[in-house]
């Protein structure tokens, strides 16, 4: 079944709505808020690689707000233990039984702040249940609701105590990208007071059953065959790149159709365009690839490559030849 | 704007980013840097490519040559770059600089002040571009300043110089400008000499300079990259640049040793193969000695009574043809002559069969060379073909040539005894002409040394009374036959007979009395008799009229007979032997009055007074036909007028071809049965009407990228409709299609609108919409599927 013109349109009304009730809080930031609406409703989970300060907890608590959703956020440091993100099961002596306390994983939105700082042991217990939607303990599995979506962060500047995350567990978040400091106009309105009301005070927008159905809707979104040929043409230069060492997986190639099919619906279309692909690029790509180490010591970056790919990829030509 | 950390444009703005990240060769012209260094390898490199050269020319005129056509190429391609040409406007400027400079330079014997082309100068260059190239392989070295074959060396340079800095300075991989020179290194490598060492030092030179341009053009392009990337400080780099200079010296270091080490251990004395030891030269008689001057050899006496040649299956009365000689200059008859591209000098290869269109019996003739004939291939009648025996019968067929002229065939490499073959010719009937009614014919030969006095005072003397140069010439040979002995001077019972055929030795055969001499004396006699009495004439040397099927001839039964072009008859055979008969003693010594006149110089013929013979005038003087003069001006203008159209129409045929043709495309799109097609015809109709008006559209634009460049809105919405029809999975609505092109014609009087005359003009005839756009073709896997 495919997206009809008209459930594009309500799509894009509800998601329009969604952003413009973040964007209250988080000034300037349509872009970013975007991104992170298109990774939930595309079923995936976003890295933020960010300095303190930019507005990560409150993007994550507003978007929670905004679809009646719950949020936590979890600050990850070295002796955090896969227990305290997944949960634990407790002994009750009253019943005799076992009893599982859910662990802050448990929620709509959930903010891994500074991921890297914790053991490569506990990352992982994150990864899985970003990945399987479930938490298994004691041999029990322990389903996550949908819709669910895990902002991790990490530091750019501060590296000492960090364990980096694996090129593996990268390739697991759908889309990573920055929030960034907000803009002069931006930044003159925070310190107005022009702010907007806190993340907390925010009147939702929809339920989390609308956001259900906009997740079902944005998988039927349609793609031409020239699209995907161009996203493999796309994801087969990053592999040829010479600086590059490791490019794109078909993970990845999969991730940036499925994150293009939801950018169409959140532009109010029922097809995906080009267009889509190359502003996904660099958020679904550019941390999937390994740079040349030599390269990365030059100043080469991932952002760099993937610019000079579009730049030399050649978009679909149409469909006739006239 | 959202701003990204760093200060990064946001990626979420394509138009933004993609004017941040376009490349410099596609934008803007090269900075100052790249093109400092690539023209700093183009002249360098060319200068080396014409080191290379410089054992093909060795001439001052070479150095020139270099030096200039190197700087105009590099010049062109660097004006070209940074004024933005288009690739005909480039292309123009090339040839006319080529035109303006060719002739001074590689054809300097034809100018006008050392600097003006003359037109046949211009031809010269032109066929040089095209020949020369041959030529210079057919040629010993050096060739210096010689005709025009300082063309290919003209054009090698200034065309490679010009490739080498438009590819390094307009193209998306100007490392690619490296292979340039690389190839013009070897081309001048094989046009040179194959006895000399390859030019080592030259080549490690060459490869120097273009590391250590790849190594610049490295550090520019890593900074355009993270340019591009949005890096803040681009001399980040710096590592970069040390490194690439690090391993460029390393590697120089490494191809510095191994070229010296190969210049000490290579042999130069060692042949190598270069193009001229493959090109095959053509076959020129004129290197090969006259045949005519060996003639007295075939008589020695342990020679003369072997057996020359066994000829079998000829016609009755047929002659066997060795070769045929027309040019003379005073001591040798030989075949062609080196002053006039003579056609009797010219051989050409056989490929299968001739067509022989003379009448005469058509016979397969068998002949067994036993004595070498030299280059020459005995031949009998008009040569149809020829098929050897052997196993190498292929190899010899392949080296057989003809002269059509004179039906004399030679084989390269000469025959050898045993060389058997089989002739398909057709052996005319010798026609019966009496000499004395006929008149000399009209076709061309090769001029000969001036008759001398003996000869003249000879001739006057016999054809006293004898009127017309056929009479005269039967007259001539009547009394050679009459007066002449023959004498080879080889056997001792014989008076001496001197060899050769100079005009010294002509003039002795006239004055000594008894007249003695052999063929080699007497054909060459009548053949500037013939001459002088104005019939084209050549000699013949062969065997004479064959008497049976099957004859063995001797070495001694080589002759030479002349053929003189009769008009309406063509070349007729003529015997001029004297009989063979007794030699009386010689006369004694007495000096033969010639007449020679008082005065070199002759007086000035008497001018007749020619005013009073003058017919009188139709029209009285003073009295201007004025019907002639006006219908004289008028034809005048109407053929000046004639020519300045026609040569606009020359000049415009290509502009008006430009319209032509996008005229053509225009009504295709607009007219396209399918809705879809015309759609997308429409938006391929903006793109195309931007793209001539001078706008960049990047390889990797999107059709909403290409419409934020046209800045037009009903551009976007266009865009945004094409995106639509070409993506979504239901087809355009009904008269989309209308509505598009109603748009497509406002958007196009919208780039219009504002422009001047001129510029819409350029627009008009610009071609770039007409080349296919790089990389936009749908591949064959991405086809929608129907």
């Amino acid at each position: 079944m495919t997206m009809t013109p008209d459930q594009a349109r309500w799509f894009a009304d509800i998601a329009g709505r969604i952003v413009a009730n973040v964007e209250q809080v988080l000034l300037g930031k349509s872009y970013v808020i975007r991104l992170s609406l298109a990774a939930m409703l595309s079923e995936g989970h976003l890295l933020l690689e960010d300095v303190p300060g930019t507005g990560k907890t409150s993007l994550a608590r507003a978007l929670a707000q905004s679809i009646r959703g719950t949020t936590t956020r979890v600050q990850f440091t070295p002796d955090l233990l896969p227990g305290d993100i997944t949960g634990i099961t407790v002994y009750d002596q009253r019943s005799g039984e076992f009893s599982f306390h859910k662990g802050p994983v448990f929620a709509t939105i959930v903010l891994a702040d500074e991921i890297n700082r914790a053991s490569p042991k506990t990352q992982s217990a994150l990864l899985e249940v970003m990945e399987e939607g479930h938490v298994t303990i004691d041999g029990v599995e322990h389903e996550v609701e949908a819709p669910f979506l895990v902002i991790a962060t990490q530091n750019p500047i501060e590296q000492a105590g960090t364990y980096r995350l694996p090129e593996a567990q990268l390739d697991r978040f759908l889309m990573k990208t920055a929030i960034g400091y907000p803009d002069h106009a931006a930044t003159v309105r925070i310190l107005d007071g022009a702010g907007g009301p806190r993340a907390s005070k925010l009147e939702p927008v929809v339920g989390l059953d609308v956001v259900r159905d906009l997740i079902g809707a944005a998988r039927t979104v349609h793609v031409d065959p020239v699209i995907t040929d161009y996203v493999a043409r796309l994801v087969e230069a990053t592999r040829t790149h010479e600086d590059v060492r490791l490019g794109a997986s078909v993970r990845g190639a999969l991730a940036l159709v499925r994150c293009a099919k939801t950018y169409a619906a959140l532009e109010g279309r029922h097809y995906v365009i080009p267009d889509d692909v190359k502003a996904l690029v660099e958020p679904v790509l550019g941390h999937r690839l390994i740079l040349d180490p030599e390269s990365e010591f030059d100043g080469v970056t991932a952002s760099s490559v993937m610019g000079q790919v579009l730049l030399e990829t050649p978009p679909p030509s149409d469909r006739v030849a006239v | 704007m959202n701003a990204a950390p760093g200060g990064r444009v946001n990626p979420g703005r394509p138009s933004a980013r993609r004017s941040a990240r376009r490349p410099a060769a596609l934008a803007a012209p090269p900075r100052p840097a790249v093109l400092a260094s690539s023209l700093a390898f183009t002249l360098l490199s060319w200068a080396f490519v014409s080191a290379a050269l410089w054992p093909v020319y060795r001439a001052v005129p070479f150095v020139v040559l270099a030096v200039v056509a190197i700087a105009a190429g590099t010049a062109i391609a660097a004006a070209g770059a940074l004024l933005r040409w288009p690739a005909w406007g480039g292309i123009l400027a090339s040839v006319a600089v080529l035109t303006i400079i060719g002739v001074p330079l590689a054809v300097p014997e034809r100018t006008v002040y050392g600097i003006l082309p003359e037109p046949a100068g211009l031809l010269e260059l032109t066929s040089g571009i095209v020949l020369g190239w041959r030529q210079l392989l057919t040629i010993d070295l050096p060739v210096g300043s010689y005709q025009a074959l300082l063309v290919p060396a003209l054009v090698l340079l200034y065309v490679g110089s010009l490739l080498t800095a438009s590819i390094a300075l307009r193209t998306r991989r100007p490392a690619l400008a490296g292979a340039v020179p690389g190839l013009g290194f070897l081309l001048a490598v094989a046009l040179g000499r194959d006895d000399r060492a390859v030019p080592l030092v030259t080549a490690v030179a060459l490869v120097v300079v273009l590391m250590l341009w790849v190594a610049v053009l490295r550090r520019h392009r890593r900074t355009d990259s993270l340019r591009a990337g949005g890096a803040d400080n681009p001399l980040d780099a710096r590592g970069a640049v040390v490194r690439s200079f690090a391993s460029a010296t390393a590697l120089l270091l490494v191809a510095g040793g191994a070229g010296v080490a190969a210049g000490v251990t290579a042999s130069p004395s060692t042949d190598r193969v270069v193009l001229r030891s493959i090109v095959e030269r053509p076959f020129d008689p004129r290197e090969l000695p006259s045949p005519l001057a060996a003639f007295r050899a075939a008589f020695d006496p342990p020679r003369a009574s072997e057996i020359a040649l066994r000829v079998s299956g000829a016609p009755e009365g047929s002659r066997v043809r060795i070769a045929t000689l027309d040019s003379y200059d005073g001591v040798v008859f030989a075949v062609g002559s080196a002053e006039v591209s003579a056609a009797s000098g010219s051989f050409v290869r056989i490929a299968t069969e001739r067509e022989v269109e003379s009448p005469g019996e058509r016979a397969a003739i068998e002949i067994e060379v036993v004595e070498g004939t030299g280059s020459w291939l005995p031949t009998v009648g008009e040569f149809r073909g020829v098929r050897f025996a052997g196993d190498d019968a292929a190899d010899l067929r392949d080296r057989v040539r003809l002269n059509a002229t004179t039906g004399t065939a030679a084989l390269i490499g000469g025959t050898e005894a045993g060389t058997t073959y089989v002739l398909d010719a057709v052996v005319p009937e010798e026609p019966g002409v009496r000499l004395a009614e006929s008149s000399p014919g009209a076709t061309a030969v090769p001029g000969i040394a001036a008759a001398s006095d003996e000869l003249r005072a000879w001739l006057d003397g016999v054809t006293a009374g004898v009127d017309g140069a056929g009479p005269g010439l039967a007259a001539a040979l009547e009394a050679i036959r009459e007066q002449g002995y023959v004498s080879h001077g080889v056997d001792p019972a014989q008076p001496a007979s001197r060899s050769g055929h100079s005009l010294d030795r002509i003039g002795e055969l006239l004055t000594r009395r008894p007249m003695v001499g052999d063929a080699e004396q007497y054909s060459v006699l009548a053949a500037l008799i013939a001459r002088e009495l104005g019939f084209p004439s050549r000699i013949v040397l062969g065997y004479g009229p064959i008497a049976g099927a099957q004859e063995s001839l001797r070495s001694d039964d080589l002759t030479a007979w002349i053929e003189v072009d009769v008009a309406g008859e063509g070349w007729v055979p003529v015997d001029v032997m004297p009989p063979e008969r007794e030699i009386p003693p010689a006369e004694p010594q007495e000096p033969v009055p010639v007449s020679r006149p008082q005065n070199a110089v002759q007086p000035p013929a008497e001018v007749p007074p020619v005013a009073d013979e003058q017919s009188p005038p139709e029209i009285e003087p003073g009295e201007r036909p004025e019907q002639d003069d006006l219908l004289t001006l008028l034809l005048t203008i109407a053929r000046f007028v004639g020519i300045v159209l026609a040569v606009a129409a020359l000049i415009a045929a290509p502009f008006v071809g430009v319209v032509a043709a996008k005229a053509r495309r225009r009504r295709r799109r607009r007219r396209a049965a399918d809705p879809t097609t015309r759609i997308l015809g429409g938006w391929r109709e903006v793109t195309d009407a931007a793209a001539d008006h001078g706008l960049e559209i990047p390889v990797g634009a999107t059709r909403r990228e290409v419409a934020r460049i046209i800045g037009q809105p009903q551009a976007g919405v266009l865009a945004r409709v094409a995106d639509r029809v070409d993506y979504a999975p239901e087809p355009p609505q009904a008269g989309e299609a209308d509505r598009v092109w109603t748009a497509v014609d406002a958007v196009r009087a919208a780039l219009v609108a504002g422009r001047r005359r001129r510029e819409r003009w350029r627009a008009a005839l610009s071609v770039r919409s007409l080349r296919r756009y790089p990389g936009r073709s749908r591949t064959e896997r991405g086809r929608r599927a129907p």
